[in-house]
């Protein structure tokens, strides 16, 4: 593990390789604000955004990532993008829709990750089926939960 | 989760000095699941703590940069928020110092178990989503509350401060309304009813 700069990267465990640092976009206001802070932070180097639905500012987020990739040539490959499905869209088909959601408000083919954003009981094992079929079907390339305390799975 | 098929590749967590999550991340490392940190910076509420001024100082480093190193040391993923573009070069500047074990330790026993968010053991979605809601129409929220014969139209269009105390000021004036109605007829009234009071105790 070696971590010496800002674009170093922690492998999971299916092998996608994921910046160890990047730039959180929790309370920034859709818009000018987050495109800004999106641009800046990819133009001097970040290569990974965390946004969420509930955050309600993909759309800038999205904007923002089409500017900064213009601006400095990059891929899209080679950022890491990461957003989250909120707990009022839990459930199986919901939360794919939540998914095609994100992605059209972002305007990306693919998210790096897709998280379950609150563990709200009884709600978040049909929304994990949705993301395990999101991710066998290739159309995320990791799938993970948030402000889980434990976690079981099949073994 | 147990009738997972695939074990979640990350698991994103409120963690900072105050919470630093040490039994969930040697569980995390152990099953290999990344931990990620939200709020890694405590939303501001760090940069006077004594002791990671103290460790900032040894590096000339700032305490944000600090916690950000001892996020990484500690093989955490984390994602400050910032919108300023200087503060955002800094944060990233972590790459050029490494703490000692000592310094890490001292961290570590800052651990209080203490959130800035909800518990995920105990959250009532319905009432976090509510107040989210609030809190992104930010200070003009209570505006909801202004009864339907204020022009809400107006004061939101011209949303700015004056208006807003001026709402406050309508709001709190309601109660008076009644009030002032009953001071103006209420000399009328007696006045009015004297002679015929009169009129009937003779």
């Amino acid at each position: 593990m070696t971590i010496n700069h800002l674009q170093s990267t922690t492998a999971l465990h299916n092998g996608v390789q994921m910046p160890w640092f990047g730039l959180g976009v929790f309370k920034v206001e859709d818009g000018s604000e987050v495109v800004s802070s999106v641009k800046a932070a990819i133009l001097n180097g970040y290569r990974s955004i965390d946004t969420a639905a509930i955050y309600g500012n993909e759309t800038g987020v999205g904007q923002a990532i089409s500017e900064a990739l213009a601006e400095t040539g990059l891929a899209r490959e080679e950022l890491f993008v990461t957003s989250k499905v909120w707990n009022a869209d839990l459930g199986y088909e919901s939360t794919i829709a939540a998914y095609e959601a994100s992605l059209s408000k972002l305007g990306l083919e693919y998210l790096d990750l897709y998280l379950i954003h609150w563990p709200v009981k009884g709600k978040y094992k049909e929304a994990w089926r949705a993301l395990e079929t999101l991710y066998k079907e290739g159309r995320v390339k990791a799938i993970g939960v948030s402000n889980f305390k434990f976690i079981t799975w099949k073994t | 989760m147990k009738d997972a098929d695939i074990k979640p590749m990350v698991n994103q967590v409120e963690l900072h000095p105050l919470l630093s999550q040490q039994e969930l991340l040697s569980f995390s490392k152990e099953h290999d699941i990344q931990l990620e940190a939200w709020s890694p910076l405590m939303q501001g509420q760090l940069f006077d703590h004594p002791v990671l001024n103290d460790i900032a100082a040894n590096h000339s480093k700032s305490v944000a940069q600090v916690i950000l190193r001892w996020d990484l040391q500690r093989g955490i993923v984390t994602i400050p928020k910032s919108i300023k573009e200087q503060r955002i070069i800094d944060n990233a500047n972590v790459f050029d110092f490494t703490l000692t074990n000592e310094e890490m330790a001292r961290i570590d026993a800052l651990n209080e178990n203490r959130r800035v968010g909800p518990d995920p053991d105990n959250f009532d979605f319905v009432k976090r989503h509510r107040s989210f809601q609030n809190w992104r129409k930010g200070a003009f929220s209570f505006l909801n509350k202004v009864p339907k014969f204020i022009d809400c139209r107006r004061i939101r269009r011209r949303a700015s401060v004056q208006v807003v105390i001026k709402a406050e000021w309508e709001l709190k004036r309601m109660p008076i309304i009644p009030f002032v109605l009953l001071m103006i007829f209420s000399p009328v009234a007696l006045f009015n009813g004297q002679p015929r009071r009169l009129d009937r105790l003779h």
